[in-house]
């Protein structure tokens, strides 16, 4: 069972997305944007208002490592590495989006 | 844990990722930096969400969590209001009890270096303490030999005395050497301190007096300063007022006078106290004096047997006013621990019983974004909150239990009536609290961080009983241990109230009084009016036998003598082996108090009119003075000048006089009321304390009343005080009563909480395995058959518990030890006594969740599935 009223949803939603695009390798906090932009086909846009906190959130909860670095560009960028807890922490969710999308699909009727 | 120590991103870092972002965009999206930072949306207030992050969180969650922990009391008023109560009745009992310990235990005594200050002399017996013969002290201790550094002594520490002028009232006034202040180091608050010149005989006598006299009678400590206040007839000038906090080594006296310590030859005992050298130990000071008083002893002609029981003994001053009690101290607060304990243990099992219903609520928190550390927040909040709370209400139960202490507890329990929550106690109040916050937190919060997220369709909810079935059985251990130390500590109650004490108690009514100097001159008037009350009394109805004595029984305080002559045996032969008694007694004492005559004959009238002065003596007296001897004609006396020769004209048998478990003391009798002048004197100064005694066939209550009444005709303004022997004898098993009934308390509520504790682990268990009975039952299994199964298994953990407890009472079997009268702690009646009630308790205690086991539907519980 998930429950869908809670406000905290759209927040555990961005932190999804947040950790999944870690998954595949560090990057920065404009870096996470893009991609989510770009591998959900543009059909998903991140507030890049709520993008920043977020990180933050799961940086202090000890799901991301967060490092300064120099980019490809030459710029100062601050870098996000998923650690072990992250990894973890992203399947538990994973887990549980996915008896959400099956609960709302059923409800729908669109199986 | 490394998460823990993650450091917070400074503001300036904050803004550079944020620039560092947006610099990104604009040159990803070819754009320039407003188009980026109007994509971007409000700077400053992302800015500011992810500074929240960072600080605001800690205030923020705890807010949070003690709104949500507060919400789900009041869901659930049942469990916080339970475990709030078990609680705050540990605390408040711990805190009540602790506060009324504290001053034996763990306070020093209010004097400047007190750890130097020792009580030196010949141990007395009983509850007397040690003493040193005037004559030893006066021959030795003046100058303090090495390794005192000074020494000074209380002839006693506190006898009534008169106030004789208006307005009038009693005092106690303590006999002291002048250098009492100084050896104490210790300043008047006022005037000035006792001078030498003060203690020599012949000068004027001179006082220093309590402050909250100084302020009762002259309103200011200045203004008391060279008054004279008439003491019994006599005007004393006041030198000095102590200070406001100063406290007597011994007793509660309200004026000090000089001693005046005449010269050597008499038999009256001093307490000493002495400050030693720094750096010396007390065995190396009493091995630096022995030699000396041995050298006297035998100077003195005293009996080798004497010497050797007249070592003297160096202990400090702290020991001798606190005597054993901080072995029974000890004892108590051991008990009052393992009863927070237990409470602790029980709450920690209703959280956790809480925590399995909540699993649900946590899973749900968990899927939602709660990182475990926050979940255990969370737990650890509920517990700290829990435990404020009933640390709180524990301040209330303390308050009132203190009062009750105070009140329930023996005298001889000392310094209790001073007990009080000051800040200190508060402080160890405060700690407890927390502690036991944290102590019933850390399970719940250990659970918290095991709880998966929750995954697929349906919430299963884990059962994981092992550590709340092991809670149950160290509660039941701790019940088990208390249960046995009360029934142990009952039994030896059992015991020692029924010591035979020597003499009957049983329609024996006493009336003391305290003559005062001022209105009974001379020691003939003061036995004059103890002669008219005493032939009052005798004739009151109902009267059998009625006597007049110095002191009555059984804890009536007589008179205690160094040493004793024998007619035609050098002085001071030490034919007291150990300290005798003395009292003095009219004729019918001995019937009065049906103590038995073994040989010779009692006190007659006729003795009281003879020229001839007759002594009776105890067993034990008679084999101290006269081993081996026939003691009836013999002449005795004490070792004072001019004392008359007392011929011994009967033996009488012995009475327990310096308490239950004490051997009964060597005591003299001398006759009382001769009226002679030496007679008077010979009385010593106790002519004014009056003790009447008489023996009655009506209720006590109405010789209560015409004891009362007869004073009264005599003198109204005497203040008396009037009780049965009964009331007496009770006092002397006060201190033993006082544990048990505490012990026995803690057991029953420790037993009460092990039950209701394991009723909840049983309906738990029954709870999480409905689905298991009801297969089993669909199997074939009777219902009466899972019943006994529920039953075997509590009684597995019962018998655990039992068996635990048993070893956890052995651990501790040498403190209990020295609680116990006239059994051992292999006692089998306590021990099987404990184990019926334990198990009668707790089996009823897991019959309900067993009924319903039985009760399980197969069909309802499958279907559940």
């Amino acid at each position: 069972m998930v429950a869908v009223n809670r406000p905290e949803n759209p927040q555990a939603a961005l932190e999804l997305l947040i950790l999944k695009t870690l998954a595949s390798g560090p990057s920065h906090g404009f870096g996470i944007a893009l991609r989510i932009d770009q591998t959900s086909s543009g059909l998903l846009r991140v507030e890049e208002g709520s993008l920043y906190p977020a990180l933050h959130r799961c940086h202090k909860a000890g799901f991301v490592d967060a490092e300064w670095q120099i980019t490809a560009n030459g710029r100062r960028a601050r870098v996000y590495r998923l650690t072990k807890d992250g990894r973890k922490r992203l399947k538990d969710i994973e887990r549980s989006w996915a008896a959400l999308n099956e609960g709302v699909r059923k409800v729908l009727g669109w199986t | 844990m490394k998460r823990w120590f993650r450091r917070r991103p400074s503001d300036l870092e904050l803004r550079e990722e944020l620039e560092s972002h947006l610099a990104m965009r604009a040159e990803h999206d070819g754009g320039d930096a407003s188009a980026a930072r109007r994509r971007f949306g409000n700077v400053l207030q992302t800015h500011e969400a992810m500074r929240r992050v960072w600080i605001a969180a800690f205030w923020e969650t705890l807010a949070q969590d003690a709104a949500s922990t507060w919400r789900s009391w009041r869901r659930h008023p049942a469990f916080a209001l339970t475990a709030i109560l078990v609680l705050s009745l540990g605390l408040g009992v711990s805190t009540a009890l602790f506060s009324a310990l504290d001053r034996i235990l763990f306070r020093s005594l209010p004097y400047p270096h007190a750890d130097r200050l020792v009580s030196v002399g010949v141990p007395g017996p009983g509850s007397i303490g040690a003493s040193i013969s005037e004559a030893a002290y006066l021959d030795l201790w003046r100058p303090a030999p090495p390794p005192f550094e000074s020494a000074t002594t209380l002839l006693n520490s506190g006898k009534a005395c008169d106030v004789t002028e208006e307005p009038p009232e009693r005092l106690s006034c303590a006999l002291v050497e002048a250098n009492l202040l100084s050896v104490l180091d210790r300043a008047v608050a006022a005037g000035r301190d006792f001078s030498a010149e003060d203690d020599r005989p012949g000068a004027p006598v001179v006082a220093l007096i309590r402050h909250s006299l100084s302020i009762r009678r002259f309103g200011a400590d200045l203004n008391a300063i060279g008054q004279t206040l008439n003491l019994d007839g006599h005007p004393v000038l006041i030198v000095g007022v102590l200070s406001p906090h100063f406290e007597m080594p011994e007793g509660n006296a309200d004026v000090l006078l000089p001693a005046r310590l005449r010269a050597p030859d008499t038999g009256r005992l001093l307490m000493l106290i002495a400050r030693l050298k720094p750096g010396v130990t007390f065995t190396q000071a009493e091995s630096a004096i022995q030699p000396a008083m041995s050298a006297w002893y035998v100077t003195r002609h005293f009996a080798p047997a004497f010497a050797k029981t007249g070592e003297l003994q160096v202990r400090s001053l702290l020991d001798r006013q606190l005597g054993d009690a901080p072995r029974a101290a000890w004892f108590l607060l051991g008990a009052v621990g393992t009863f927070l304990l237990i409470a602790c243990v029980n709450v920690t099992n209703l959280m956790l019983a809480r925590h399995t219903a909540r699993q649900r609520e946590f899973a749900v928190r968990a899927s939602l974004g709660a990182g475990k550390g926050r979940l255990a927040r969370l737990a650890i909040t509920e517990s700290v909150l829990l435990a404020a709370a009933a640390g709180g209400l524990g301040l209330i139960v303390a308050s009132t239990l203190l009062k009750v202490f105070v009140a329930m507890a023996p005298a001889s329990i000392p310094r209790i009536a001073q007990a009080s929550l000051d800040p200190r106690v508060l402080v160890v109040a405060s700690a407890l609290a927390v502690m036991s916050g944290l102590l019933i937190g850390v399970w719940p919060a250990m659970a918290v961080l095991r709880t998966d997220v929750l995954h697929g369709s349906r919430a299963t909810v884990a059962v994981r009983p092992r550590l709340r079935f092991m809670l149950v059985t160290a509660q039941i251990a701790l019940t088990v241990a208390m249960l046995g130390g009360a029934s142990l500590l009952l039994r030896s109650l059992w015991n020692l109230v029924g010591v035979p004490l020597g003499f009957a108690s049983a329609h024996v009514t006493t009336l003391s009084a305290t003559l005062s100097d001022a209105r009974y001159h001379t020691p003939e008037q003061q036995l004059a009016f103890q002669e008219d009350l005493l032939n009052r009394v005798s004739h009151m109805p109902g009267a059998v036998a009625a006597a007049a004595t110095s002191a009555s029984p059984p804890i009536g305080i007589s008179m205690i003598m160094g040493a004793i002559d024998v007619e035609n045996q050098p002085s001071n032969s030490g034919r007291l082996g150990k300290a005798t008694r003395l009292r003095l007694v009219t004729p019918q004492y001995f019937e009065t108090f049906q103590i038995p005559l073994t040989s010779g004959r009692a006190f007659s009238e006729a003795d009281r009119r003879s020229s001839e002065s007759p002594a009776i003596l105890t067993e034990s007296a008679a084999q101290v003075i006269f081993p081996g001897e026939r003691a009836i004609g013999q002449r005795i006396r004490p070792t004072e000048p001019n004392e008359p020769w007392h011929e011994v004209v009967g033996i009488v048998k012995d009475i327990h006089n310096s308490g239950v478990t004490q051997e009964p003391q060597p005591e003299i009798y001398f006759l009382r009321g001769r009226p002679s002048a030496a007679a008077a004197r010979a009385e010593r100064g106790a002519a004014r304390f009056v003790n009447l005694a008489v023996r009655t066939t009506v209720s006590p209550d109405t010789a209560v009343t015409f004891l009362r009444q007869a004073a009264a005709e005599l003198d109204p303004q005497l203040p008396v005080s009037i009780r049965t022997i009964e009331q007496q004898v009770n006092r002397l098993t006060e201190r033993p009563r006082f544990i048990a009934f505490l012990i026995a308390a803690f057991a029953g509520f420790a037993l009460v909480l092990a039950a209701t504790g394991l009723y909840g682990v049983a309906s738990f268990l029954v709870t999480g395995r409905t689905r298991d009975i009801g297969v089993r039952m669909a199997l074939g299994a009777t219902p009466r058959r899972i019943a006994a199964r529920v039953l075997a298994e509590a009684g597995s953990w019962i018998a655990g518990g039992a068996v635990l407890g048993t070893l956890l009472a052995w651990t501790s079997r040498r403190v209990l030890a020295a609680q116990l009268f006239g059994i051992t702690m292999n006692d089998s009646t306590s021990w099987l006594g404990t184990f019926a009630i334990l198990s009668v308790v707790l089996v009823i205690s897991v019959l309900r969740p067993a009924a319903r086991a039985a009760r399980v539907d197969p069909l309802i519980a499958l279907r559940e599935e």
